[in-house]
């Protein structure tokens, strides 16, 4: 054919002008290939499908509203990799396919543009996808850190982690439709990809294996809460080094199909593999002992590593990241200590935030509350209030609440934290009371742990000690919560000395609020008291 | 449209049917399964029971393309009706593709192995039944959304269109609010109801099927052809 005669001969321009169309042409069939990839239905519907997941998530997880961010940025590249990543993967190996589904291979032949360049200008096309992509991370994480009271900072690395998923799946499609012709090849190497996301975790154990994984959503198993920025030893920049020299080897991969031998390939071949590598390499060493001695650190001795401020005679000490929480817990405290009469209110009141950080097989550390203790006898706050790294959850609130009214109620005396008799339905009461989060928080420990015998356990976060309450003092606590708080409010004001003394037996207490004693069975049931 | 002509049928269909990807799926779905099962004994009910899902939405993308047909452009001059032809390949395939989730069932079942066997042997309370009836549904949506993409496209690539969209509905799928969740864990107190949700999906999913595969009429291309008759003359063969 005349066409085919014309392609093949060379233009009698030299070869710099002939270079200069060629980039001009790759990056106008870039820019078309682009926006198709952009427009395509699948890419819009994946994207709308995980701002919707965020905006819902926004009014349906009460963790959102106080959100850490240092725990936020990978929670957000999980999405970004399964639904964008997942249309570039798609939608990408389509466009590669495109002129064999048309029946246009044939003409793709006589083209000026080699299949090569076309293969490049399909690989470039991901960029603005993966560009959107952290457009839209950087919008959530900036959403929820200016118009929410958020603690600590996100991790650019981490947050990056995202677009370059979405690059790589991108390439891999690309790769995918260069080595087959089956439009089926993506979306099983998607769901590939999902089921690793189950498998690996299970393989590696917990260990540092797991950042072979694209994306690691799961936290460190040492840290049941979230903590602050400094204890993190995430290895994210070695993981986004990992995943972009993954990304440029598929895309190498790519063009190899289509005849890519030179030099250039070969450089960049080596330059991916030298960045995958090196990134899996460095991500798979374990944290160092600085990293566990800072942590342990931070948990035995918080005094050291916090921040303390005033606020209504109230005195609280927080991380660094978590020192924006502090107006929302003054609230829940100051809505306990308004129940107390004046005369029994202490003269100093702390609240310390405690972090736990389990040991190699998740036990919890021994000899902690005797750490607290010391650390808080060399800092001068006995008798210092936990509270944990987790706010906004109506079961962190209550725990709050609860620590707050057994440090009331008991007036500070060291002794067990189970709390028996008139005292620990007076801490129901008074948790419960806190504020409407609160108190859902409260029905909703007792529900969770109705089969327990032994009552309710209003524990700040997992492995932390709270505050364990037996079943006749927890039905005769929720009674008094059915009742009109400014009844129940006055009677606790009058009669607070009989509630808070030892002796005080659940049935005596009952009489005092105005509620209905515990039936005898329920009082004798086998429990924490 | 008589039995005969459906028999008659039976060869030319099964051996213009596109096999590769329901093969390709069922073995990638077997692989999902059986894979993770060989490299570790961690693997728990739950989980388990999420890679029968994803190996079940593996052969729904491979029912997918199992409407494609190269030579849509000349089947509307044909006498049998698309219903008729959509029947007979499915039909084909059904048998084909229950062989393989049978297969894949009865070796997760048999070689599920949780060390934790004491309450919760994985195998013993593997809910073969109820994912049975998941991956039906996934299936039957597959063809469903590929007999209505026939409808509108030309080229008979329909599972171009239809995988994508079996993959976005098993997104939706996943991420349903806890309300009016269809995918949830063995063991869970929604359990029961989200299969009687996935019951009604299937029956939606066959109906869907059916209507989409009823032959329109006044259809706009129709319209479009007053002078084709000496054209479809020349194109018997």
């Amino acid at each position: 054919m005349n066409t085919a005669t014309l392609a093949e001969a060379p233009a009698p321009d030299t070869h710099a002008v002939d270079t200069h169309a060629t980039r001009r042409a790759v990056l106008a069939l870039t820019r078309m290939e682009s926006v198709r990839l952009l427009r395509h239905p699948l890419t819009v519907a994946a994207i709308l499908f995980l701002v919707g997941i965020w905006v819902s998530g926004w009014f349906t997880n009460q963790a959102n509203q106080y959100p850490v961010l240092q725990d936020v940025d990978r929670d957000s590249d999980l999405g970004m990799m399964l639904l964008v990543g997942g249309a570039a993967l798609i939608a990408g190996n389509l466009a590669v396919l495109r002129p064999h589904r048309d029946g246009t291979t044939s003409l793709g032949q006589i083209l000026i543009l080699p299949e090569r360049s076309r293969t490049i200008a399909h690989l470039l096309a991901l960029l603005p996808l993966a560009l959107l992509g952290a457009a839209l991370i950087v919008a959530r994480v900036g959403v929820l850190a200016f118009l929410t009271p958020a603690a600590g900072r996100p991790n650019p690395f981490e947050l990056a982690a995202g677009p370059a998923a979405v690059l790589l799946l991108g390439a891999l499609g690309v790769l995918l439709g260069r080595l087959t012709r089956s439009a089926i090849a993506a979306p099983l190497a998607l769901l590939a990809v999902l089921a690793l996301l189950v498998v690996l975790p299970l393989l590696t154990s917990g260990g540092s294996a797991r950042w072979l994984q694209l994306v690691v959503p799961q936290g460190d198993d040492a840290l049941p809460t979230p903590a602050p920025v400094y204890l993190m030893a995430r290895p994210a920049a070695a993981h986004l080094a990992y995943l972009v020299g993954l990304a440029g080897l598929f895309a190498v991969g790519a063009l190899l199909p289509t005849g890519a031998r030179g030099a250039r390939t070969a450089v960049a071949g080596l330059v991916a593999v030298a960045c995958a590598a090196a990134g899996a390499i460095v991500q798979l060493n374990p944290p160092g002992p600085a990293v566990a001695a800072a942590r342990t650190a931070a948990m035995s001795h918080p005094s050291q590593h916090q921040t303390c401020r005033q606020l209504d005679h109230v005195t609280y000490c927080a991380f660094a990241d978590f020192t924006g929480w502090i107006p929302a817990w003054n609230t829940v405290v100051q809505a306990v200590l308004a129940r107390v009469p004046a005369n029994a209110r202490p003269a100093q009141l702390t609240v310390r935030q405690r972090l736990i950080v389990l040991g190699p097989n998740g036990q919890v550390p021994d000899e902690l509350i005797e750490a607290w203790q010391a650390d808080d006898a060399a800092a001068g706050t006995r008798g210092a209030v936990p509270v944990g790294t987790r706010w906004g959850d109506s079961r962190s609130e209550a725990a709050l609440a609860a620590a707050v009214a057994y440090r009331l109620v008991t007036a500070g005396r060291a002794g067990d934290s189970v709390l028996c008799g008139g005292a620990g339905a007076l801490v129901v009461w008074l948790a419960g009371q806190a504020g409407t989060r609160a108190g859902i928080g409260l029905h909703k420990l007792a529900t969770e742990q109705h089969g327990d015998a032994a009552g309710v356990s209003l524990s700040p976060g997992p492995a932390l000690p709270g505050v364990d309450i037996g079943q006749p003092e927890l039905s005769v606590g929720l009674a008094a919560l059915g009742r009109p708080v400014a009844d129940i409010g006055a009677r606790v004001q009058q009669s607070w000395a009989t509630l808070t003394a030892p002796g005080t037996t659940v049935a005596q207490v009952a009489q005092i609020l105005g509620v209905p004693a515990p039936s005898q069975a329920a009082a004798r049931e086998p429990g924490a008291c | 449209m008589t039995p005969r002509t459906l028999y008659l049928l039976l060869r030319p269909t099964a051996r213009a049917t596109r096999w590769v990807p329901v093969a390709v799926g069922a073995a990638v779905g077997l692989a999902i399964v059986l894979v993770p099962e060989a490299l570790t004994t961690k693997l728990t009910g739950a989980q388990l029971t999420d890679m029968l899902r994803i190996a079940a939405t593996c052969l729904a993308l491979g029912a997918a393309f199992l409407l494609d047909d190269p030579a849509t452009r000349s089947t509307p001059a044909v006498p049998t009706s698309r219903l008729a032809r959509n029947l007979v390949r499915v039909l084909i395939a059904l048998p084909a593709m229950a062989l393989c989730w049978a297969v894949t069932l009865g070796l997760a079942r048999a070689t599920a192995r949780h060390p934790a066997a004491g309450i919760d042997p994985a195998g013993q309370h593997l809910p073969g039944a109820a994912l049975t009836l998941e991956a039906a549904t996934l299936v039957a949506a597959a063809v469903a959304l590929a007999a209505a993409t026939a409808r509108f496209n030309s080229d008979g690539n329909t599972g171009v269109f239809t995988a994508p969209a079996v993959l976005l509905l098993v997104a939706v799928s996943w991420f349903l609010p806890h309300r009016w969740a269809i995918v949830v864990p063995p063991g869970d107190p929604q359990w029961t109801s989200a299969h009687h949700r996935w019951a009604a999906l299937l029956a939606v999913a066959l109906m869907a099927f059916l209507w989409a595969s009823h032959e329109g009429t006044g259809r706009p291309a129709r319209r479009s052809l007053p002078a084709t008759r000496p054209a479809r003359a020349g194109s018997r063969r």
